[in-house]
Parts: C-alpha cells; structure tokens; sequence
C-alpha cells in the first residue's frame, strides 16, 4: 500500500500544478487584455481566439483535476478495504480497476466536451436562431 | 444604449465579451454566476444576456431556466458562449430557453453580428 501512498501523493502534485496553470494563464491574459484596454488596441481575431482558449484551457485542466481526484478517492476505498480485510483485496482490485476505467471515460468524454471548435467530432456548425 | 448581461465565472471571458460590447455602444452589466446574474435581473431592464455554460454556484442553464419563469425576461434574448461542443449540450440550451448556441472560440465580427440581430428583433 505504499506504493498507492506514492501515488497519491504523486496525483496530488500533478493537480496543484494544474491549479497553477490555471492561475498562471488567468492572469497573463488579464494583463494582456488590461494592457490593450489601457492603449486602446481593438480586439482583433488572433487575440479574441487566444482570450478563449484560455478559457478552453481552464476547462480541460479543471475536468482533469477532477479525474484525478475521483482517482484518488477509489484508491482510497481500495486502500481501507485491504486494510480491513487482505481477503478482500482481489475483489477490491476488480473495483479498483472498474472505478479507473469508468473515471477514463468520463475524462476522456469530457475532453472531448470542452474543447470548443477544437473538439475532435465537430457538432453542426449551422446557425439556429429561435 | 441596449445594456448586455455577460455572466462568466472567468474575469477574462467577462472583460472580452465587454471589450467587444464596448465598441458597439453597450452598456455591460456583468455577473460571476447564474445565481448573481438572476439577482440582478430583477426588476432590471436587459437587452440582451450573453452566458456561459459551466459556472459554480449555478450554471447557465438553470439561469436561463429560471430567467424565463421572470415575465419580463420571457422572451429577452440569450446567447450561449461556450467550450462544450456536444450536440446534447446545444440541444439542453434551447430546451431551456437560450436564442442561440456558440462554441469557442467565436470571432468577434461573429459574435458582435449575432448581437445586432438578437438586439434589432
């Protein structure tokens, strides 16, 4: 069980990381944008694209943050049930390993989810106005 | 002068969607969520609302659900401005209500010809 307390703590670091990068983007674009309103430089379309992709970003990081987390509360299940009851542990293995795939998935759904126009299968772009 | 709500939780998204707002004449009103957004509805005159989907608190759908229950709001216009890009996403947007469904990233002679046309109808 030390090995999944290594990884635990491995996961942990990769989510604060991530949490940085969030900040870190956040505020580089913030101050872009503070710097083009204070010198009156319009919007054009390379930087309005670069504005969203950092939302893009925030997005995929956060639903990866996510991920990570429910990784981390299986393996915790996993690591008290053993603790209990060594006989359990197979069985708990087979959960362990049901609860990963279904958090792959829905990472995996959700990557696909928040990527914008980047989304690999590209919903119909036609204008519908109600 | 047509007042725009833009409810984001990203300050960035807000100050960009203002900046286009800006140079057509808008006045802005923003909200970090659905749930500020809803409390400054009220009673408020609004043009038009441009929202985000993912938010804290409360998303952009159950805004626009709960928008729509405000008589004077019924049929005000809302356009969604969003990184999900499923179709099941689009088709929860006008279920509740929004007048229109766009993905990012939108460019903003896109973006500010959407408005005219909401706004002018």
């Amino acid at each position: 069980m030390i090995m999944f307390d290594s990884i635990e703590e491995l996961l942990t670091h990769i989510q604060s990381v991530q949490l940085d990068v969030i900040e870190l983007s956040g505020d580089s674009l913030l101050k872009m944008s503070a710097f083009m309103e204070e010198n009156s430089l319009e919007i054009d379309e390379n930087i309005s694209t670069a504005l969203q992709y950092q939302d893009i970003i925030t997005q995929q990081l956060t639903a990866t943050n996510e991920a990570i987390e429910s990784m981390k509360k299986s393996m915790a299940v996993f690591t008290h049930a053993y603790k209990n009851d060594e006989g359990l542990a197979a069985e708990s293995m087979v959960k362990l390993q049901e609860k990963l795939s279904d958090t792959l998935a829905e990472a995996r759904d959700k990557k696909s989810r928040f990527s914008g126009k980047n989304a690999p299968e590209q919903a119909d772009e036609e204008i519908e106005f109600f | 002068m047509s007042i725009v709500m833009v409810v984001d939780d990203s300050k960035t998204v807000r100050n960009y969607h203002s900046a286009i707002l800006k140079t057509m004449g808008m006045e802005i009103v923003e909200a970090e969520n659905g749930m500020e957004a809803l409390e400054k509805s009220l009673g408020a005159t609004i043009d038009l609302y441009l929202v985000d989907v993912n938010m804290p608190i409360m998303d952009g759908y159950s805004f626009i659900k709960d928008l729509r229950k405000q008589d004077n709001h019924k049929n005000v216009p809302v356009i969604m401005v969003t990184t999900q890009a499923k179709e099941e996403d689009k088709i929860n947007a006008y279920k509740v209500g929004a007048n229109l469904f766009e993905t990012k990233p939108i460019k903003p002679d896109q973006l500010q010809a959407y408005i005219d046309i909401l706004v002018k109808s």
